[in-house]
């Protein structure tokens, strides 16, 4: 019968391709919304999530990683060379204001982390390495930055905080929620740089990697009790409390998610209009089917096919057009984040809403009195 | 012969708000195999409300329908599309083709509803076709065929799950002399050389010389009965 259902949706190809346009629109709609709300959400975690750490100890209250309140740095020796830690590394996190060559500030996250072992520092480098850093005014920025600073040349000067540094090295994939860039320097430096920590009270986190992962749950909770004025996160826990700050907090969520979901709602009435009109113009043909002996799942495929069809192919040109639109985005500084498991996923969604679209013509056929053909 | 198909004091009523309307009322009757029977009557006699109980599709207010001796019009809704399927060809007045599919797919739905495979599917459509005389036209859409055509591809369909019995309704209304008395005679062949039933709703009175059975329906009655 799924055969039928082709040959009816095929019939009528203005109808389909009006159908197509329809979908089309929605579906790309639906994954792009969807593609850069978890793109945004991976920038604001990508240095919890790259970090390779188990736990996370951070000051109390913390919402999510670009606000951090310091916090002594003898915490970090507290911690440091214990049995169950494989290492613990303090990160530092601040504000500051780059200065570009016509003499306009950008506002940058600055990021200090120990060069010797890169845990809070750039993962993946396009040039240099991210022990480049150690030792000296240095710094190294994420290739992405260009759209703002303009041409990265290694071993060209900046001033960060009034204070020129070397730029070293390029890296890839670090970005923040705010979309400032991040500028990776040694922990020392960061220390010495920004007026607002101090020697005292550098360390924004300090990144710990257990020798065992499956003791992390436990370790915290010891850790918590040991730390009372701090925060102890798992990395998992720590990327979804930031997730759930940008999300709920600056209303951003809601907003992706009203179009992500509008996009699904002009899809299924696109969908369930179209099927419904195919179906109200062929009630002849679906009352001969009855009347032939066709049973009601006979007919639920035929209708139900129709729709999978329209959904499927309106998927079909949507996910490559919006993986087409990924590279003109990336120049502009959106991340589109489309994996194989999200495009399978919307799928899935696309046609769930589809189908259950077809709900109405389902209804009509099955209230369809065969013996109409035989007044007609 | 044995009856194939038997009316028992057939009744069917419809509410019109207060008032009730018999469509039909009371109406007995038995066909055998190798028996055409025509249904004669005016408009509004209650010719296709017979043939729609005959065929399962409408259920009867009161009476019974025996297939080969078996009642079936006590069956749920479930259990009738599987009779219609295995037991009845339908031919209609208006054709009603599948505009959308060609003369031998038209004939292969009716195959695939009985999920007959591919490879037979396809041959028997294309033998009922010739059968039909229609080898030359059988990738035309209905919309390309004749009014003749069109009735011989939806009898070819009809007759394409070998049915016991066939219910045409007015199968030459729309169609010229010379096409009627062709599809009338394609309808006896189908009984007299397969030992199958026909039962023929019709105006037409050529439709009388190709029937074994007479049956005058008047106001939803059997007024007269010439066998």
């Amino acid at each position: 019968m799924i055969w039928l259902a082709g040959r009816l949706a095929f019939h009528n190809r203005a109808r389909l391709i009006v159908t197509l346009f329809g979908v089309v629109f929605s579906a790309y709609l639906t994954l792009t919304e969807t593609a850069l709300y978890i793109g945004m959400m991976e920038n604001a975690t990508s240095v919890i999530r790259h970090a390779g750490a188990d736990l996370w100890a951070a000051s109390k209250g913390v919402q999510n990683f670009d606000f951090a309140k310091p916090f002594p740095d003898d915490r970090v020796k507290t911690l440091q060379g214990r049995e169950e830690f494989s290492w613990a590394k303090p990160i530092s996190l601040s504000w500051g204001f780059l200065k570009l060559p016509d003499g306009a500030q950008e506002l940058v996250e600055i990021i200090g982390y120990d060069p010797r072992t890169p845990v809070g520092g750039p993962w993946d480098m396009v040039r240099g390495a991210a022990g480049d850093v150690d030792g000296g005014d240095k710094m190294i920025v994420d290739e992405s930055a260009g759209q703002r600073l303009g041409e990265l040349r290694i071993g060209s000067s900046w001033e960060v905080n009034d204070r020129p540094l070397e730029l070293v090295g390029l890296s890839r994939g670090a970005r923040t929620f705010t979309t400032a860039p991040i500028v990776f320097t040694s922990y020392d430096l960061a220390q010495e740089m920004t007026p607002d920590i101090s020697r005292q009270a550098a360390a924004a986190y300090i990144a710990i990697k257990l020798r065992n992962p499956k003791d992390a749950e436990r370790v915290a909770a010891s850790l918590r009790r040991e730390l009372k004025d701090n925060e102890i996160l798992t990395t998992s826990a720590f990327v979804d409390r930031t997730v759930l700050y940008w999300t709920m907090q600056t209303g951003m969520g809601a907003a992706f998610c009203l179009t992500a979901l509008l996009g699904l709602v002009v899809g299924a009435g696109t969908i369930g209009q179209t099927v419904f009109a195919n179906t109200m113009e062929h009630l002849g043909e679906f009352a001969t089917l009855k009347a032939m002996g066709a049973s009601a799942r006979d007919l639920n495929t035929i209708i139900l096919a129709q729709a999978g069809i329209d959904a499927g192919l309106g998927f079909a040109f949507a996910a490559p057009l919006a993986l087409l639109s990924r590279a003109p985005l990336e120049t502009m500084g959106v991340t589109l984040a489309i994996s194989p498991m999200l495009l399978a996923s919307l799928f899935c969604v696309t046609l769930v809403t589809a189908l259950a679209a077809a709900y109405f013509s389902i209804r009509r056929v099955r209230r369809l009195d065969p013996a109409t053909i035989f007044r007609s | 012969m044995k009856p194939l198909l038997e009316a028992r004091a057939l009744t069917k009523h419809y509410e019109q708000g207060t008032i009730t309307v018999a469509a039909v009322e009371g109406v007995s009757f038995v066909v055998r195999g190798g028996e055409v029977a025509l249904i004669i009557g005016p408009s509004g006699s209650g010719k296709s409300t017979l043939l729609s109980m005959l065929g399962c599709i409408l259920r009867p207010t009161s009476g019974a329908i025996l297939l080969a001796g078996h009642e079936v019009s006590n069956l749920s809704d479930r259990d009738l599309p599987p009779i219609r399927r295995r037991c009845f060809g339908f031919v209609f007045q208006s054709f009603h083709l599948f505009p959308f599919l060609t003369a031998r797919e038209n004939v292969e739905t009716a195959l695939r509803l009985r999920k007959v495979p591919a490879d037979t599917r396809r041959r028997r459509s294309m033998e009922l076709l010739q059968g039909c005389g229609l080898e030359e036209r059988m990738e035309f859409y209905p919309a390309s065929l004749s009014g003749g055509e069109k009735q011989r591809v939806a009898i070819a369909r009809a007759l394409a799950g070998d049915p016991f019995i066939l219910l045409a309704d007015e199968p030459t209304a729309s169609l010229d002399s010379a096409n009627g008395e062709l599809i009338l005679d394609m309808l006896r062949r189908f009984a007299k050389e397969k030992g199958k039933a026909v039962i023929l709703a019709s105006h037409d009175p050529k439709a009388r010389g190709f029937a074994d059975s007479v049956y005058s329906l008047m106001d939803g009655r059997i007024v007269a009965l010439d066998a």
